[in-house]
C-alpha cells in the first residue's frame, strides 16, 4: 500500500517544527537560504472577522508529475513508485522542473547546483517509520501512513469541521493530478488558503506542441518557398519547351 | 535558467537551413551557396547557444548527463540531442563540401589537400547529412516553443507558442542568410525578398493567435509594451514589410534588403526575449 501524509490545517499553529527537522534530518544545509517544507500564511477576512490559515507547503509527490516528466536527465524518479525523488547525484540543475511544476516546488540552494525538494524522508531516512516532518509535529497536524486510512481520515475530519460551520472545508488531493500522496484537510476554498483550484499537469500536451510545430513548418514551406521558387521554376521550364515547339 | 536564457540561436539556425536548403531543391539544386551560408552561420550559432545552456546550469561539469538517456517525453532532452546531432552533422557538411574545393590529384600538395583527399570517398554521400539535417531543422525551429509551452507559465500555455517561433525562425534564419549574402555583395534570388514579404504576412496571425490565447497584457500594455510593439511589431514586422514593398518596387536594392533583414534580425531577437523575460515576471 502506498505511504501518504495528511496535513490537517485546521490544527497547524505554524510553529515551524517540522521546517527545522526536516532540514536537519535531510541536512539540507544551513545558509543555503532554502527549505524543503515551509508554513506560508494566509489571512483571511477583515477585522474582526478574520482567520489566519497555515498551510504547510512542500512537494505535493503527483500521479501525474510533471517534473518527471520533463526531466531531460531522468534524476527525477519514482523509485518505490509513488515518491518523486530527485537524484542529487544525477541532477544538472537545469531547473526545467521548478518551471514546470504546478505548485512552485523545486528550487535551487545557494550555491546553485542540483534542485531540491522534499522527498519524504528518501535522503535522510524515516523517523520511527514516520517523515521528520510528521515526527516533529507537535499538535499531530502531520500524519503519515497508509493513502487510502489516510483518505478515509480526511473526509471524516473534514464532515467535523462542517458541522462546526465551515461550510467550505474539504479534502485536497484526492484525485487533483491523478492524486497527490501529500493530502490537506482545509477549512476553505483551496484558493483562499494559497492552492490552486484545479491543477493541471505542465505536460499535457506535449505532442500537441511538437505537430502543431511541424505542420507549421508544412505550411510554410508550402506557401512561400513552394510558390515563389518551386512554381516558379516549373512555370520557367514549361516557357522554355513551349518557345522551343 | 537554461535553455531559457539561451539566445535564439537554434531558431535562427534551424530557420536558416531550413529555407536554404527548399529554395536550393525547389530551383534544382541552382543555390547550394545559400545552404552552405546557413550552416556556416548555423553551427556556431547552435554551438554559442549550447555553450550558454551549459554554462547556465547548477551543474555544469553534469552536462553530459543529457546524453546518457534518450527521453523523448521531456522537450529538454529532445532538444539537446536535436541541437547535438544538427550541430555534428552541420560539421560533417562543412567538412564535405571543404573536400570538394580541392582537385582530384593523386600528389597532395599540403594537409589541407591530404584531407580533403581522405574525404572525398565520402562526398557522394552528401545527400544523407543533408537530408537528415534538413528534417533535424524542422524540429529545432519547434523544440524551443515546445519545451516553454510545457511548464507552468500562464504566458507560455499555448499551441500557438510552437506555431509562432517557427515562423518566427525561419523569417529571422532566412532573413541571417540573406544578411551575410548582401553584406559580402553576393546575388540574392529576387524572389527570396518576396518569401520575406510573405514570412511577415505569416507571422501576424501566428502573433495574433498567441497573443489572444494567453495572458498577454504583459507585453501589450504592462511593464514590456514599450518593448513589444516598437521591437516586436514596428522594427520586426512592419518595417520589414515596408522596406520590402520598397525593395520590389525598386527591383531590389542592396542596402533596402539589409535594412529589412537587420529590422527582422533584431525583431526576432526581442520577440522572443519578451516572451522569455515576461512569463518570467
Amino acid at each position: 500500500m502506498a505511504k501518504a501524509m495528511l496535513i490537517d490545517t485546521d490544527l497547524c499553529l505554524g510553529c515551524n517544527a517540522c521546517t527545522v527537522e526536516c532540514k536537519r534530518n535531510n541536512n539540507v544545509l544551513v545558509g543555503q537560504g532554502i527549505a524543503w517544507t515551509r508554513i506560508e500564511e494566509h489571512e483571511v477576512g477583515t477585522y474582526p472577522n478574520v482567520v489566519k490559515y497555515f498551510i504547510k507547503d512542500a512537494c505535493k509527490h503527483c500521479t501525474e508529475a510533471s517534473c518527471l516528466n520533463v526531466c531531460p536527465t531522468g534524476a527525477i524518479s519514482k523509485p518505490d513508485g509513488t515518491h518523486v525523488v530527485i537524484n542529487q547525484d544525477w541532477c544538472i540543475g537545469c531547473g526545467y522542473c521548478a518551471m514546470a511544476c504546478p505548485f512552485d516546488i523545486p528550487h535551487f540552494g545557494e550555491p546553485k547546483g542540483s534542485v531540491q525538494k522534499c522527498m519524504f524522508c528518501y535522503v535522510g531516512g524515516l523517523v520511527d517509520g514516520q517523515t521528520a516532518c510528521a515526527a516533529a509535529c507537535p499538535f499531530d497536524a502531520i500524519t503519515f501512513g497508509e493513502r487510502g486510512e489516510l483518505v478515509a481520515q480526511g473526509h471524516q475530519r473534514v464532515a467535523q469541521l462542517r458541522q462546526k460551520g465551515k461550510a467550505d472545508a474539504n479534502l485536497y488531493g484526492e484525485h487533483e493530478l491523478g492524486g497527490l500522496s501529500v493530502l490537506y484537510v482545509l477549512a476553505d476554498r483551496p484558493s483562499v488558503c494559497g492552492l490552486l483550484e484545479h491543477p493541471r499537469v505542465s505536460t499535457r500536451n506535449v505532442l500537441g506542441g511538437w505537430l502543431s510545430g511541424i505542420l507549421t513548418a508544412g505550411v510554410v514551406a508550402a506557401l512561400p518557398f513552394w510558390l515563389l521558387f518551386k512554381r516558379k521554376e516549373r512555370m520557367a521550364a514549361r516557357e522554355i519547351s513551349e518557345g522551343g515547339e | 535558467m537554461a535553455h531559457f536564457y539561451r539566445p535564439p540561436g537554434a531558431g535562427v539556425a534551424g530557420g536558416g537551413f531550413f529555407a536554404a536548403f527548399l529554395i536550393d531543391r525547389f530551383t534544382g539544386r541552382k543555390h547550394k551557396r545559400l545552404v552552405q551560408v546557413a550552416t556556416w552561420v548555423g553551427v556556431p550559432l547552435v554551438l554559442l547557444g549550447v555553450l550558454f545552456l551549459v554554462l547556465d546550469l547548477g551543474n555544469q561539469l553534469w552536462a553530459w548527463h543529457l546524453f546518457v538517456r534518450f527521453l523523448p517525453a521531456s522537450p529538454m532532452s529532445l532538444g539537446s540531442w536535436i541541437l547535438f546531432l544538427w550541430s555534428i552533422l552541420g560539421m560533417v557538411l562543412i567538412a564535405l563540401w571543404f573536400a570538394e574545393m580541392f582537385e582530384p590529384t593523386e600528389q597532395p600538395t599540403n594537409v589541407f589537400a591530404r584531407i580533403a583527399s581522405w574525404l572525398r570517398a565520402l562526398v557522394p554521400a552528401t545527400e544523407v547529412p543533408s537530408w537528415i539535417s534538413f528534417a533535424l531543422s524542422i524540429l529545432l525551429v519547434t523544440y524551443t516553443g515546445v519545451l516553454l509551452s510545457n511548464t507552468r507559465v500562464p504566458l507560455w500555455a499555448t499551441v500557438f507558442l510552437p506555431v509562432l517561433f517557427v515562423v518566427s525562425a525561419v523569417f529571422t534564419g532566412a532573413s541571417a542568410v540573406r544578411f551575410i549574402l548582401a553584406l559580402a555583395g553576393r546575388d540574392v534570388p529576387e524572389a527570396f525578398g518576396k518569401a520575406s514579404l510573405v514570412l511577415a504576412i505569416l507571422q501576424a496571425p501566428a502573433l495574433v493567435g498567441f497573443l489572444v490565447t494567453v495572458p498577454s497584457g504583459i507585453l501589450i500594455s504592462g511593464p514590456l509594451a514599450l518593448w513589444f510593439w516598437l521591437g516586436v511589431v514596428l522594427i520586426g514586422l512592419v518595417a520589414p514589410f515596408v522596406l520590402e514593398l520598397l525593395a520590389l518596387k525598386a527591383k531590389g536594392t542592396t542596402s533596402l534588403a539589409l535594412a529589412s533583414t537587420l529590422c527582422v534580425l533584431v525583431g526576432g531577437l526581442v520577440l522572443r526575449a519578451m516572451v522569455v523575460i515576461g512569463g518570467q515576471m
